[in-house]
């Protein structure tokens, strides 16, 4: 027994012999940003995060929905009484009774606020970096802050001016916020590069914010007004800035509309800026995902990714396509309203060529048919395409056909209702429909500074005459396939805004541009407030009451 | 004659103030690296103040009959104040086309764990829910949210009680809560009217009001608030310990007792989910929520029978 135990101690000796003599040496595998960075490579660290959020300010619950939800151009009903109900956030954006604790709201606010903190570092981090580069940089960094500043006044009628981080910011808004916008771009855009683009401000992106500025200026400087007062000077820069894009000839209207939206669309020529999800940069494919068919199944080689029967077009919204070329139909007419890429009917169809239908979808959709053990094929081998149902809900009897009607009844909010979009292409690499969006998100294009421009001669001079003939230049240039837009032969406020919506539909834009045309108190579908406060969003009361313990530094907006 | 008795009987009063409460909040000047940070909120308190009562009373007879009782309760009353915040919202709910529905709301002058709702009074005459519109604008929004009662109960209580006779006896005790709410979520998300109508299953709960349409949605609201009060048999234990000296084999044998123990034996309360006794974590920024039932298992009703026996 006791040579038993003496052994024991002996072995747990040895143990901790052995293990007293490793050698506790660090072996240095990876260092965060030490001397090794280069300047130039201290630059590019400095000015990455301050894009990289943008493409999160632009999904389809944050600024998709505060600008376009509540417009005439989209609804969002509570989907068959399960689906998007969402607390009612999308029946109070469409209808007009948002208010300050409205998620959407908040998070928007929240995402672009970070964003512009990321721009402020870099515009405090820039000068002190020693490489040319750095300067131009500092330009980019500035219109950048500018860019998230327009977006804050645009929606919240306040901008926070932050020159040094540490600092508080101070609070502006209507013709001053307007003011600071406008010199910190005019500032930056002579320093800017040209060559960057569309993923990075460029010299024209600046001046493509800056016409938007401009062109929207009577609307920052007097947000309530009964009618906005269109400032000569303004809309004269407006036609210059557009001016200076369209002449450098860097940029030229995409003859195929819909390849501006599609998934290799970062060499379009016609993109002046736009939120960079080129591979690797971890895009989101919710553009694409949030309108469609959740029956719809657009990539054969991803097993069960769909989309998610979010929102559809209004009647209202459909009915100016279907008045402007009556009697044809639209889709006849008009090459930017749809584009038939698959078969009607029960067919076979190759997986590697397989593409959905664009543009606006109506009325029976097509696609692949899901089983429990994957896509169902042909004898061939090749992807058999049915006219969809509604088997993931287990009936196979409801069709999926998207119906012009689209309200908040309960027939008007059932699953299918309401014609859907399907304008920036599905992902072909996403694995669950939602991720790897492979499409660049557009900001700014050429074919909006056209009209930009038609809208400042029309409100300065009401030059009819040339309004006419830059709307027309883009409806001609949509050429690779048929029906060509017809051209236009008379212009005024109306037609162009309805061009706008022709055009520019669902590109985040139709709230700014109803508020300027003086429509966003009008009534559509579900949508009868008249408010005029309604033009901003309110502050979120989560920053409200952030502010709280410092007196009158932030108050809410009128109204809220 | 009566060998032992004794009562014995505590009364406490508690008054536990916590200041400076450490919270996740927004700063004031919104252009941060971080869109929240954590600090102490001046002036914020939560104030727990109650009262607890203790009785005991134990008997033991020479004939080896004894019995003994016990009870506690506890009142107590919880407020928040001082917040500079009108609602701290959390409890996230879960379920289909509930993104961003939170149930909880921290506000002054109310208990932590408060539910803040919008007060579910009836369907119109198309079977459709309504709402007080507390502002009366005609919009029913976050505005008419009310305080609709705490997840905290204002009574705990428990009792005890024993009783025995020579080798036998009986053990058991009960616990109970009074005056708080529990949000179900497991109905909001998974029985209403309207799942039905989409081929789902549901429970009798589906149906309960005839007059409600069969395609109404189903928001949160005090509609799934319901009350949580309940008394429970939560332990019973039957002993009986054999004298093994009497009985002659306390050589081999010294010590040989049986038992049978019913664990969760019988329940009261008005609570229709599952069980009342849940709280599924559902706290949003780090700030705990009170209350939710979504989906949690039930406590079992168990039944242990025993023999032990010692050398």
């Amino acid at each position: 027994m006791k040579n038993y135990k003496l052994f024991l101690i002996i072995v747990l000796g040895l143990m901790l012999a052995i293990q007293s003599c490793t050698d506790l040496k660090e072996v240095i595998l990876d260092e965060t940003a030490g001397p090794s960075l280069s300047p130039r490579e201290s630059a590019d660290a400095v000015l990455a995060p301050a894009y990289a959020r943008l493409n999160r300010i632009y999904l389809h619950t944050n600024y998709f929905a505060l600008q376009q939800i509540t417009s005439d151009e989209s609804i969002l009903p509570y989907r068959g009484g399960t689906d998007w109900g969402d607390n009612g956030i999308y029946v109070a954006l469409h209808s007009h009774t948002f208010d300050a604790n409205t998620a959407n709201v908040r998070n928007t606010w929240n995402e672009i606020f970070q964003a512009l903190s990321r721009a402020v570092t870099a515009v405090n981090e820039l000068p002190n970096i020693n490489d040319p580069i750095a300067a131009t940089y500092l330009a980019e960094a500035r219109a950048l802050r500018a860019f998230y500043s327009w977006m804050t006044l645009d929606l919240y009628n306040v901008v926070f001016v932050k020159e040094n981080i540490n600092d508080n910011s101070v609070v502006l808004r209507g013709a001053e916020a307007f003011e600071y916008i406008k010199s910190e771009l005019e500032a930056a855009e002579p320093l800017l590069a040209d060559n960057v683009g569309p993923g990075r401000i460029t010299k024209a992106a600046a001046q493509a914010l800056l016409a938007r500025l401009y062109l929207n200026a009577a609307v920052y400087k007097d947000r309530y007004a009964d009618a906005f007062k269109f400032d000569a000077a303004d809309l004269t820069k407006v036609i210059e800035n557009c001016d200076k894009i369209i002449n450098s000839g860097k940029y030229r209207l995409s003859a195929e509309y819909f390849d501006i939206f599609s998934n290799n669309n970062h060499t379009n020529p016609e993109l002046i800026f736009a939120i960079d999800q080129r591979p690797d940069l971890n895009g989101h494919n919710r553009m694409a995902y949030f309108s469609l068919s959740g029956e719809q199944h657009p990539v054969p080689a991803a097993y069960g990714a769909n989309g998610t029967d979010g929102p559809a077009i209004t009647a209202d919204f459909y009915q100016t396509w279907a008045k402007a070329y009556a009697p044809l139909d639209p889709a006849d007419a008009d090459a930017r309203f749809f584009q038939r890429n698959l078969p009607q009917g029960v067919t076979c169809v190759d997986g590697a060529t397989y593409r959905i239908d664009r543009g606006i979808l109506r009325g029976q959709q097509y696609g692949l048919a899901i089983t429990q053990q994957g896509y169902e094929r042909c004898e061939d081998g090749k992807f058999k395409i049915i006219p969809l149902d509604s088997r993931r809900r287990g009936r196979f009897d409801l069709p999926v056909i998207h119906t012009e009607a689209v309200d908040f009844t309960t027939a008007g909010s059932n699953y299918p209702t309401g014609y859907r979009v399907h304008k920036y292409e599905f992902s072909q690499t996403t694995t669950d429909g939602r991720n790897r969006g492979e499409h660049d998100i557009i900001v700014m294009r050429l074919a909006d500074v056209y009209l930009m421009r038609a809208e400042a001669k029309l409100r300065r001079d009401n030059d009819a005459a040339s309004a006419l003939a830059d709307v027309n230049t883009v409806r001609k240039s949509r050429t690779a396939r048929q029906p060509i837009p017809p051209a236009l032969t008379e212009m005024n406020l109306d037609l162009l805004f309805r061009e706008r919506g022709f055009e520019l539909y669902w590109e985040h834009l139709r709230r700014t541009d109803m508020i300027r045309f003086g429509k966003f108190e009008g009534t559509w579908v579900e949508k009868t407030s008249t408010n005029k406060f309604r033009r901003v969003f309110p502050i979120p009361q989560s920053a409200i009451d952030g502010a709280s313990n410092v007196p009158g530094y932030l108050t809410q907006n009128e109204g809220y | 004659m009566c060998l032992a008795q004794w009562k014995a009987g505590t009364v406490d009063y508690f008054n536990k103030v916590s200041t400076n409460i450490l919270l996740e909040v927004v700063p004031a000047d919104p252009v941060q690296p971080a869109t929240t940070f954590w600090t102490n909120v001046e002036n914020m308190e939560i104030k727990n103040t109650g009262v607890e009562l203790e009785l005991n009373y134990r008997h033991v007879a020479d004939n080896s009959f004894g019995f003994q009782l016990g009870g506690n309760v506890t009142f107590i009353n919880n407020e928040v104040s001082g917040s500079p915040y009108s609602v701290i919202f959390t409890g996230s709910v879960s379920g289909p086309g509930l993104t961003s529905a939170r149930v909880n709301g921290y506000l002054n002058g109310q208990p932590i764990g408060t539910f803040y709702l919008q007060e579910f009074i009836g369907f119109d005459d198309k079977g459709l829910n309504v709402f007080t519109d507390v502002d009366g604008d005609g919009i029913i929004g976050n505005k008419d949210r009310i305080a609709a009662g705490s997840a905290l109960p204002k009574q705990i209580y428990s009792l005890t009680g024993g009783l025995s006779f020579k080798g036998l006896s009986l053990l058991g005790n009960f616990n109970g809560v009074a005056g708080n709410k529990i949000f179900d979520n497991t109905a909001l998300a998974n029985f209403y009217k309207l799942r039905l109508t989409k081929g789902n299953n549901g429970t009798p709960s589906s149906v309960e009001f005839p007059e409600e349409s069969p395609n109404n949605a189903a928001p949160i609201s005090t509609r799934f608030l319901k009350n949580g009060d309940f008394f429970r048999l939560n332990n019973l234990t039957l002993n009986y310990q054999l004298n093994t000296q009497k009985l002659g084999f306390s050589k081999y044998v010294s010590n040989l007792n049986f038992f049978i123990t019913g664990q969760n034996l019988f329940l009261i309360t008005n609570y229709d989910g599952w069980d009342p006794e849940v709280d599924t974590d559902r706290q949003v920024d780090g700030i705990l929520s009170y209350g939710i039932d979504n989906l949690s298992y039930p406590r079992a009703r168990t039944f242990v029978f025993g023999v032990n026996l010692g050398f």
